[in-house]
């Protein structure tokens, strides 16, 4: 600035040294204090005489003397003309402020450094609303990530309170819970162990996270270790370093985990297992976490407990429909078997009682109806005997396995032997045998005659027109025999050839007379015991096919007990 | 009623369908038999009975499907006497028009007093 008159420089002075609101003084080269103003004194509480002369490093705090702040801050203003920054200063009562500096260099007409203009502003005020600001933001930012931070847990909670809600098999339940659980808590392992029934141990029921090789029938006694204690103590624990106690767990090991959280699962005061949340690299988890774990693992355990509750009524119920069949079948079956008992009873009281009644009158019969009668109430009787050990034979079945006594039997003669006995039953059917010479094999001869003579019987019987009935006896391999019996009767009902099987079953129930449906099931266990096979099939062109196929020697031949 | 009274047994049961024919042919009955509804009809017009006994339970035409096809033939109709070994089958025939029912097995001189009840009946028809 030019000095244009006379009063000017004194004016300038006065303005410099009345302004109250910067400090505005100078500074020699070398940086000590020249002048002083009203605003220096109220900033920086010296008064002039105090301070001039003093070298400029008295406003700054130790840290900065250390760094060597002023002498920076001069060379700055000397090499770049001005130096401006805002930091802390020291006053005279050694109280800190605030300050805005500027330090500008004065150089006369030639350049020369002559010495330095220091204006500086006291900003702590300012700086302080500032901070307050910013205190303020971060609070808020704080407070409003607490609120988010809530909401997502209370929504995360929403969300497997939902789950819990949404199945009640606890396979589907587990796997969806587990899902959510270890999406929401951003782990890498996620597991439930159940303690197993007799109370002693956990068994994991459901794992999400760990590869397909990773072994999972492992047992964890309860109260040893770190997951076997969370039942015994039923607290939960924080494992954030897992590296020590890893190698000697194979479970832990293999899945690689590091850190580790656990809550024990229970209702009430019932603790039934534990939920386990897990991650590979190390996580520090704090009691919070353990605490939102806890809320997780009540919401678990509510879960499983409805979904036991649920199957152990969807048991009872089952167990209760299968119970009302049973008896229904069984129902079923004494009907049947009253009426069958009734037929051969029918036919024995009506002839007995006719024989006695023309005794009784004294009218005599011709001999030859009298031993028709006979016969007729012969072969009558023996068929209730059959009946008879046929229901005997059932409930010895329902307890145990036939025994059988087999021995090395001439089939060829076994089979001839039945066919001859069933045609003698009937007229109307031609039984026609066509059988390989001497076929032997291991069998038990009653067992097998009884198979041989059932399959006759129901040719007979479902051959109610009469006709040819065929048995075949061949040995297709050394090892095999095949035994097959073809009618041209009524047959089998179309998609029933495996259910003639069944106990009970009866193909033709309500039309024929189908005996006590124990036959082919009979015959097929008999059948099973020599290792073989009987089945059934529609043959063409009307009627039905049974073929026994069985093994020429037992499976106990090796054993040098059966010699076939 | 004239002559002889004739019966038609209708059994599958060939054992029951002699014993029958020997215990009513020494009452004085002339009896024909069929295995089946089936074949009973094809001998109903030569046999001409006075009446039926007719067994439920059978192959190819059963009780059930005899009665029903009995029952909607025209002209006179004999009375038929089911003869069956299941209570609830009595029931059913019953239902579906049989005249008379006797159980098995059946003492001889039941089934005498209903066949000649029946007999009554089917002479007054005839």
């Amino acid at each position: 600035m030019q000095p244009a008159m006379g009063e000017q420089p004194d004016l300038f002075r006065l303005l410099v040294e009345s302004v109250r609101e910067y400090a505005i003084f100078l500074l020699d080269v070398e940086g000590h204090v020249r002048s002083w103003n009203a605003g220096a004194q109220r900033i920086k509480g010296y008064n002039a005489s105090e301070i001039i002369g003093k070298h400029f490093s008295i406003f700054y705090p130790a840290s900065e003397l250390r760094r060597g702040k002023p002498e920076y801050e001069l060379r700055v203003a000397i090499e770049e003309g001005r130096y401006e920054e805002e930091g802390w200063r020291v006053r005279s009562d050694g109280t800190r402020f605030w300050a805005n500096v500027v330090i500008t260099a004065l150089r006369n007409r030639d350049g020369q450094l002559v010495g330095f203009a220091k204006v500086t502003r006291d900003l702590t005020e300012r700086k302080q609303a500032e901070e307050e600001r910013a205190n303020l933001l971060i609070m808020e930012r704080a407070a409003r990530a607490d609120a988010e931070g809530t909401l997502a847990r209370l929504r995360s909670i929403q969300q497997v309170t939902e789950a819990a809600l949404a199945h009640l098999n606890l396979d589907d339940l587990l796997r969806e819970l587990l899902e959510r659980i270890g999406d929401i808590l951003a782990v890498d392992v996620v597991s439930v162990l159940l303690t197993d029934p007799d109370g002693r141990s956990l068994v994991p029921e459901a794992v999400r996270g760990l590869a397909d090789d990773v072994p999972l029938a492992v047992r964890i006694p309860i109260g040893h270790g770190i997951v076997g204690q969370i039942p015994a103590s039923r607290q939960g624990i924080i494992f954030n370093d897992l590296s020590m106690v890893r190698d000697s767990d194979p479970l832990l090991s293999r899945a690689g985990l590091n850190s580790l959280l656990g809550a024990p699962l229970g209702v009430e005061r019932r603790v039934f297992g534990v939920l386990l949340i897990g991650t590979r690299r190390h996580r520090r988890f704090v009691e919070t976490d353990l605490g939102f774990l806890q809320i997780m693992a009540d919401r678990v355990a509510l879960a499983i407990d409805r979904s036991r509750l649920y199957e152990a009524e969807q048991a009872a119920r089952r167990e209760a429909a299968q119970a009302g069949y049973a008896i229904r079948q069984r129902d079923a079956f004494l009907s049947v078997a009253a009426h069958e008992l009734k037929t051969p009873v029918t036919s024995l009281c009506g002839l007995s009682e006719w024989l006695l009644r023309m005794s009784e009158r004294g009218i005599p019969i011709d001999a030859g109806r009298h031993d028709r009668a006979l016969t007729m109430m012969h072969r009558q009787a023996q068929n209730l005997s059959r009946l008879v050990t046929q229901l005997l034979e059932m409930t010895r079945l329902d307890a145990d396995r036939l025994s059988l006594d087999r021995q090395d039997e001439n089939l060829t003669e076994l089979v001839r032997r039945s066919v001859d006995q069933a045609q003698t039953q009937t007229t109307e059917h031609q039984l026609i045998l066509s059988a390989a010479p001497n076929v032997h094999a291991a069998v038990d001869a009653f067992r097998f005659e009884q198979v041989i003579t059932n399959l006759l019987d129901n040719a007979i019987k479902y051959s109610p027109e009469g006709g040819p009935i065929e048995i075949e006896l061949r040995q297709p391999r050394p090892e095999r025999v095949r035994i097959t019996v073809r009618d041209y009767g009524i047959g089998i009902p179309a998609g029933q050839e495996a259910r003639i099987f069944e106990r009970f079953f009866q193909a033709h129930r309500d039309s024929h007379r189908s005996g006590l449906g124990l036959g082919l099931y009979l015959s097929r266990r008999i059948v099973g015991e020599h290792g073989g096979r009987l089945t059934a099939e529609s043959a063409r062109g009307g009627g039905s096919r049974f073929i026994v196929d069985v093994p020429v020697a037992s499976a106990v031949t090796a054993e040098g007990m059966v010699h076939a | 009623m004239t002559g002889t009274p004739r019966l038609l047994v209708i059994d599958d049961d060939p054992t029951i369908r002699e014993m029958l024919e020997m215990v009513l042919d020494s009452e004085g009955y002339e009896v024909v038999t069929a295995p089946h509804g089936m074949a009973a009809f094809a001998v109903l017009d030569q046999v001409r009975p006075h009446v039926i006994i007719l067994d439920m339970k059978m192959p190819i035409m059963d009780g059930w499907g005899f009665l029903e096809r009995y029952r909607r033939r025209p002209g006179a109709r004999v009375p038929v006497v089911v003869l069956t070994a299941a209570q609830d089958d009595a029931r059913r025939a019953s239902e579906v028009g049989a005249d008379a029912y006797v159980a098995k097995p059946f003492a001889i001189d039941d089934l005498i007093r209903v066949l000649d009840r029946c007999m009554t009946v089917s002479s007054s028809l005839a």
